[in-house]
């Protein structure tokens, strides 16, 4: 065979292996040669097709098969890349911007940080920590001027309020005073005593407004819960009947 | 200038006057202070030198250094705090709970805002290896880093430096306090 491809001197271990594909027949690292000097097209190259010949070539091998293996990759890798370059341009000019060095450099960049984190970590571990105070105490908004009051304004928002206008949501204060749970818990026993059975729509029309109705309801579960009355309902949405429990009433 | 921070610890009782009015009226801006100040607003707003400032700044870092009370300095600029080591009575007082941890990843990459400072997060991901955007918006609402500007370059990225409250989270008054960072010999970059 002629120079080979291989380490001047030293005969190739690939001596032997010949292909035979649709552009080319001949040594293998010839292939390689033609390619890269004499401009052969690399993208009518089956390298699938190499690739099969070389397993089967080293089928028939009695020894050497590291050597032969690790020679065919190296062409076959050095192949592979020209080919992946021939059919995406754009790989070329990126595969050539970093070298071994470089990767090493960023990773012992990388190593140096990660201990970095870990003494971090451990100062955080140690628990000390500054605090700053937290603002400024100044009103955030201007304090109104002298004479900017308006007394009819202010008497208009009491009277609204006096009159109950409506409440935000949520806010639950004011009927909780005005239709006290317990005197209706103490109410709706009275009733439960003397007539052992009661509908909750019955209790509720008998209500002023729907703050009383609330503050029945939360009465009726108090009742229920303490084992006073049962409620009964035969369907979604029909009528509640509450029902004294005579039986199990415990003393209060 | 003219002011002398001195190396006695202790502030000399026996100082001119001048020096402490000025000294004090830094002090007092501090205290008030709800942010970290750099020499020269303190310079506008004490109607001083900056010069003069870094002196009395100086000297109440070093006042202070013994006392519940430290002056933080982070990159140029400076704030009042607690001591580092009363860090409990604080957050009890505070009525803060435990504090919680960063994950690896957040404190590699706040590692690496913090000693290379002015990092883009492209910077980081190059160190890393990987993505950081995650880590990077966990440290940004902790405000244990910020946005400090764009990069002159070509989609102006932004840079990234840390804050005051990166020093006053673990506990030291200066970046010159944490631990030193074991970079490769060749081609450290000069800072």
């Amino acid at each position: 065979m002629t120079a080979s491809w291989g380490r001047a001197g030293q005969p190739s271990a690939l001596g032997g292996f010949a292909i035979d594909i649709d552009d080319f027949e001949g040594p293998f690292d010839l292939l390689l040669r033609l390619i890269e000097t004499q401009g052969l097209d690399i993208t009518g190259v089956s390298l699938l097709a190499v690739t099969d010949q070389f397993i089967a070539y080293t089928a028939s091998m009695r020894d050497r098969f590291a050597e032969a293996a690790s020679e065919f990759l190296l062409v076959a890798s050095r192949l592979a890349l020209l080919k992946s370059r021939a059919l995406l341009p754009r790989l070329a000019p990126e595969d050539d911007g970093e070298t071994l060095d470089d990767l090493a450099e960023r990773l012992r960049v990388y190593a140096a940080f990660k201990t970095l984190a870990a003494q971090l970590d451990e100062q955080l571990d140690a628990g000390r920590a500054s605090y700053v105070r937290a603002a400024a105490v100044d009103l955030p908004d201007p304090e109104p001027a002298a004479g900017e009051g308006d007394l009819a304004k202010l008497l208009a928002a009491m009277q609204r309020l006096a009159q109950g206008a409506p409440a935000r949501e949520g806010s639950i204060a004011a009927p909780a005073r005005e239709y006290p749970v317990p005197a209706k818990i103490r109410q709706i026993e009275a009733l439960l005593a003397a007539r052992r059975s009661v509908s909750f729509e019955a209790l509720a029309a008998a209500c002023a407004s729907r703050a009383e109705v609330v503050a029945t309801f939360l009465a009726v579960l108090h009742v229920v819960t303490h084992g006073t009355a049962t409620v009964q309902q035969a369907e979604h949405f029909g009528p509640i009947t509450l029902t004294a429990a005579r039986a199990s009433a415990p003393a209060s | 200038m003219n002011q002398r921070a001195g190396p006695n610890a202790a502030p000399d009782p026996t100082a001119p006057v001048d020096d402490f009015g000025l000294t004090r009226t830094v002090e007092a801006s501090l205290f008030v202070a709800d942010r970290a100040l750099s020499a020269d607003e303190l310079a506008d707003a004490v109607g001083a030198s900056p010069a003069e400032v870094q002196g009395a700044l100086r000297l109440l870092t070093e006042h202070y250094r013994a006392r519940g009370v430290v002056v933080l300095e982070h990159r140029g600029t400076f704030r009042m705090a607690s001591a580092p080591d009363l860090a409990d009575t604080c957050r009890r007082l505070l009525g803060l709970g435990q504090r919680t941890r960063l994950s690896q990843a957040a404190l590699e990459t706040l590692g690496i805002v913090a000693y290379r400072q002015n990092v883009t997060r492209a910077d980081i991901d190059r160190i890393r290896g990987v993505d950081s955007d995650s880590p990077l918006a966990t440290l940004l609402a902790r405000n244990l880093i910020r946005e400090a500007g764009r990069l002159d370059a070509p989609g102006r990225p932004a840079i990234f430096e840390t804050t005051e409250t990166f020093l006053a989270y673990f506990g030291v008054t200066s970046l010159d306090e944490l631990p030193a960072l074991e970079l490769p010999a060749e081609r450290r970059t000069a800072e």
